[in-house]
């Protein structure tokens, strides 16, 4: 089979292109494809522009603009993945928890007050408490509900657990960087029942535990809540 | 031609069964693959088809491999563990659905007596 020249690729490259291929891998999959279809139709004895003309028309402006809107959803859905592994901490917050309290609202602290060591920090960025630790701290259930998921991510061969409690009322209730786990998917807890376990390894050395509320998958201030 | 919604139900086990058969295929090898041995009565269009093949890449039951010829870049598609056994059971699934299709379109013959 006669083969393109390299002239003729950057052609189909620039007329797909144009048809609004913009991502790089899907436009050379798909420079490929019509560049074996114009190959064929060169055997059936068409020219080149021809051959184009009929293979792009093939495509109809819908089957371009399908493959590119496909793609584009699912690139979304990679980078999100992408930013799970390189930064667990965030892709933990944005993986959202349901837990509703018996009375409405989750409002108790997600772990005994007035401890040692244990600093509470508002983030805006992940809209919930980032806690820093130095030694151990125990992690309750801050309103009764079922456990949806418990998420192990891996990062430097230590593996820590996000638990999303889902709750009455729309309410889900998520707390990271667990090291140990005391409940199981599906289980039903209670209120001030122990979840999991945080510690840092090492005296002097910090770890943080992340709590955060979501009302309908939508992260809200814990600070606007009774404590 | 079919219908393009009769096709577009069963395009993923179409394309599961051909790669456990051949291995790996591009996406052109495919189109070209299901035109012949369907005598032309399928034609799998693009866009249609590489949504599909990116749709099961993602979810874990293809994984491709890049190929460059010359100024082109040729991706193949393959099946994983995970896409092996999806073929089998949508194959198997899809034979049933045949059958039961029949059961449908197939007036019976009265029992009656």
């Amino acid at each position: 089979m006669r083969s393109l020249e390299e002239k003729q690729i950057e052609l189909i490259e620039t007329v797909l292109q144009r048809k609004g291929i913009s991502n790089k891998d899907v436009l050379a999959e798909i420079v490929d494809h019509v560049s074996c279809a114009v190959e064929q139709k060169l055997l059936e004895g068409l020219d080149f522009q021809a051959s184009l003309d009929e293979v792009v028309e093939g495509f109809g402006e819908n089957g371009i603009g399908f493959i590119q809107q496909e793609n584009n959803s699912l690139i979304k859905a990679k980078r999100k993945k992408q930013l799970w592994v390189s930064a667990p901490l965030v892709v933990t917050l944005m993986l959202i928890a349901l837990v509703v309290n018996a009375n409405g609202r989750p409002n108790k602290r997600p772990y005994q007050a007035n401890l040692v060591g244990v600093n509470e920090s508002f983030s805006e960025n992940i809209s919930g408490f980032l806690y820093d630790v130095t030694g151990k701290l125990d992690i309750y259930a801050t309103a009764n509900g079922k456990v949806e998921k418990i998420i192990p991510a891996s990062k430097t061969g230590e593996t820590k657990y996000t638990i999303i409690l889902k709750h009455k009322n729309g309410y889900k209730t998520i707390y990271a960087n667990l090291q140990i786990v005391n409940v199981s998917k599906g289980q039903y807890v209670e209120k001030a029942e122990r979840l999991g376990e945080i510690y840092s390894e090492e005296e002097g050395h910090r770890v943080f535990f992340v709590y955060k509320i979501l009302n309908s998958g939508i992260p809200v201030d814990p600070r606007s809540y009774y404590w | 031609m079919y219908n393009k919604e009769l096709i577009k139900g069963t395009l993923q086990t179409i394309i599961l069964k051909l790669l456990s058969e051949k291995e790996k295929m591009y996406g052109y090898e495919i189109t070209q693959h299901v035109r012949e041995i369907t005598e032309g009565k399928i034609i799998l269009t693009e866009g249609a088809l590489y949504p599909s093949l990116h749709k099961l890449e993602a979810e874990g039951f293809l994984i491709t491999e890049k190929v460059k010829i010359g100024k082109r870049v040729r991706k193949y598609y393959s099946l994983t563990t995970k896409g092996s056994s999806s073929a089998e059971l949508k194959v198997n699934e899809l034979v049933d659905f045949f059958k039961t299709m029949k059961q449908i379109i197939t007036p019976k013959l009265s029992a009656k007596s």
